[in-house]
């Protein structure tokens, strides 16, 4: 083995290795901060866009088409504003719907979700795009008080088939909850995981979220302790929250009934893709501010390669001076000096990559047990190749200095013994 | 006498003086005097000379000025008939490296290296094929006593550093090795040996020496003297003393 210019700068890189170490940790904390922004951009609108499934029309009396895609499809809260469940019939009557799923939210089991619906939902209703629901275990509901689980919902809450529990009336957000204590309900199917927010929820029909409120209103009127069946339900209490549609393929029919729907002031009408999209417009002025603070952190990091590279410039004029008088060349040195700078970018970028790959494993554990969507922060590798690079060219444009520093070392000077 | 098995790496069938200078002078920017005037000097190859004169009278100077470290104001320096302060650039440099050698006063090795990657370094810039520089480098070593050759510099003795100098300067097979006070570190028992140890070196691959110092019982070892004089505190003139 002869010497190599390699060798030179790794063993100089060593013989610093604490201040080498700080620099590249300080590169790799930008370049992750950055990769995990780029990544989770993408990646955030994707599984948001994928948790609307093949719904084209989402019918709700919420506030506005952000809330009544946000608490309807993500259950971020309970929906406020019931539809008359004869309503939702005379509307299905008055349109060509392919098909629809009335949902009603707004009772839970320990912080999850309970919804309400049809056999529709499961049947027509696709969580993503390219996916069906399938079942881990047991079966569909087909009878008041059956619940089906979720995927996370059953993990977090510990639920198997057979189990027997009581639902809260409210969610963990609302205020004013109680329980439905006087009602037991049977897990009879778990879910296979959707990597959507409905993993988080518990499903049963809408029968048994009648009973419950007819329950609730029987008791206010006439005493503690009343028992309640399906008969006793009355028009009043056959509510829902929100409605899933589809016009199937006909786009012109899909415009069509969207313009007539918006029209109707009753209606909160959504189009849960569009408005998901809107929402992310609105993110991306934020995105772009966090994408720009990453830059400046990025650039940052240059900067400290450069004062590290340039402050251990002083110590190493002997060793330059010495490896001229030998026959290095002036461009030599320049190089030497600028390849050590890009082998910190190199490791910075590949250990930064390695960070955000960490993070956004960690963020996206986070997300899908707290939100229920699966966001999968990761970029195609020429991406993550680009990222390195970048970060290579950006540690090279930084080390230009100290290596003009090592170019222009006066020899002669350098080599007068100290003292 | 140790006979040092060193083929040259550059051939080198040259019948010119191995340094020839004419006219030459050197003066610093801040200063119109000259610092140091050699009207013509000339060595042949194998031949070994000391140059005394009193500190600051420009020796050093004048060796940076045959390396081509440093730029003439005037005349011409010939190194092995090349006119190293007309080479520009990278050519100089690595003429330098395949022609001259140059010992220190300090040594100057490259500390946090090993004694043989100190020789490699000499050898990485020269044209001999990288897979032969180990064998190269650790013959060499070995002639010169050093048995130790992955051992750190800073945990040599100073002799030890001094044979790693004196191995890395002869290491291309220089045309000339340049010294610079070699012995101004070195206690006047050791000086003697380690003096021996340079100039059988120079003697063994016919290299020329040039040896710079202030240390006039070094005269007599040498085959001749040249006295540079003091034109100022920091300059120079040299003339024959003998």
């Amino acid at each position: 083995m002869a010497l190599s210019d390699w060798n030179i700068v790794t063993r100089s890189m060593r013989s610093r290795w604490f201040s080498t170490a700080l620099t590249v940790l300080t590169v790799a904390i930008a370049c992750g901060l950055m990769t995990l922004l780029i990544s989770m951009r993408s990646a955030g609108e994707d599984a948001f866009k994928r948790g609307t499934g093949n719904v084209q029309i989402l019918i709700s009396k919420e506030p506005g088409p952000l809330a009544s895609v946000l608490n309807s499809m993500f259950y971020a809260e309970a929906p406020g504003n019931p539809i008359l469940y004869s309503q939702y019939e005379e509307l299905v009557s008055s349109y060509p719907f392919a098909w629809t799923a009335p949902t009603q939210l707004g009772d839970s089991y320990h912080g999850s979700p309970v919804m309400g619906t049809t056999g529709a939902f499961f049947t027509s209703f696709k969580p993503a795009a390219d996916m069906v629901w399938s079942l881990d275990d047991g079966v569909l509901f087909d009878a008041p008080f059956e619940v089906v689980v979720g995927a996370d919902a059953a993990k977090t809450n510990n639920l198997h088939l057979g189990d027997s529990i009581t639902l809260e009336h409210g969610t963990a957000r609302t205020m004013g909850g109680h329980d439905h204590g006087e009602f037991d309900f049977t897990v009879v199917g778990i879910l296979n995981p959707t990597a959507t927010a409905h993993d988080r929820a518990l499903f049963t029909s809408l029968d048994s979220s009648w009973i419950l409120h007819a329950h609730d209103r029987r008791e206010s009127q006439l005493e503690h302790g009343v028992h309640t069946s399906i008969d006793d339900v009355i028009d009043d209490d056959r509510k829902i929250t929100g409605i899933y549609a589809s016009i199937g393929e006909r786009k012109a029919a899909l415009m069509q009934v969207l313009g007539a729907l918006r029209a109707d002031p009753n209606w909160t009408v959504a189009n849960p893709a569009s408005t998901v999209g809107g929402l992310f417009k609105i993110v991306s002025n934020i995105d772009e501010v966090l994408l720009a603070m990453a830059i400046a952190v990025m650039f940052s990091s240059g900067i400290s390669i450069l004062v590290a590279l340039y402050n251990s410039m002083e110590q190493r004029r002997r060793q330059i001076a010495v490896l001229r008088v030998l026959g290095a060349t002036k461009m030599r040195v320049f190089n030497l000096v600028l390849t050590e700078s890009a082998i910190i970018g190199l490791l910075g970028g590949a250990v930064g990559i390695g960070i955000a790959l960490v993070a956004g494993t960690v963020v996206s554990g986070i997300l899908q047990s707290r939100v229920g969507i699966v966001v999968n922060p990761s970029l195609p590798v020429d991406g993550y190749l680009m990222i390195v690079l970048a970060t290579i060219a950006l540690s090279c444009v930084a080390g230009v200095i100290p290596a003009m520093i090592a170019y222009r070392t006066p020899v002669v000077r350098s080599l007068r013994p100290v003292g | 006498m140790v006979t040092y098995d060193l083929s040259p790496i550059v051939n080198t069938q040259s019948t010119h003086p191995v340094v020839e200078i004419k006219d030459l002078i050197y003066r610093y920017p801040s200063s119109p005097a000259p610092a140091v005037s050699v009207e013509d000097l000339s060595i042949d190859s194998g031949e070994q000379i000391v140059i005394t004169g009193q500190s600051g009278c420009g020796k050093s100077t004048l060796l940076h000025l045959i390396a081509g470290l440093m730029d003439p104001t005037s005349g011409t320096i010939r190194v092995d008939g090349v006119c190293i302060n007309s080479l520009r650039g990278s050519k100089r440099d690595r003429f330098r490296g395949q022609h001259i050698g140059m010992v220190f006063q300090t040594f100057q090795l490259l500390h946090g290296f090993t004694v043989i990657e100190n020789v490699f370094a000499a050898l990485m810039f020269s044209d001999l094929e990288r897979a032969q520089h180990r064998k190269r480098a650790l013959s060499l070593l070995e002639q010169l006593g050093i048995n130790t050759p992955n051992a750190r510099i800073q945990d040599l003795s100073v002799g030890q550093q001094q044979r790693v100098a004196v191995a890395r300067a002869i290491a291309c097979s220089p045309r000339v090795v340049l010294a610079d006070e070699p012995t101004a570190a070195l206690d006047p028992e050791f000086a003697n040996t380690a003096m021996d140890l340079l100039q059988d070196a120079c003697r063994s691959i016919g290299a020329a020496l040039i040896c710079v110092t202030h240390d006039v019982s070094l005269i007599e070892r040498f085959d001749r003297h040249e006295r540079l004089e003091a034109l100022s505190p920091v300059e120079g003139h040299v003339g024959s003393d003998s």
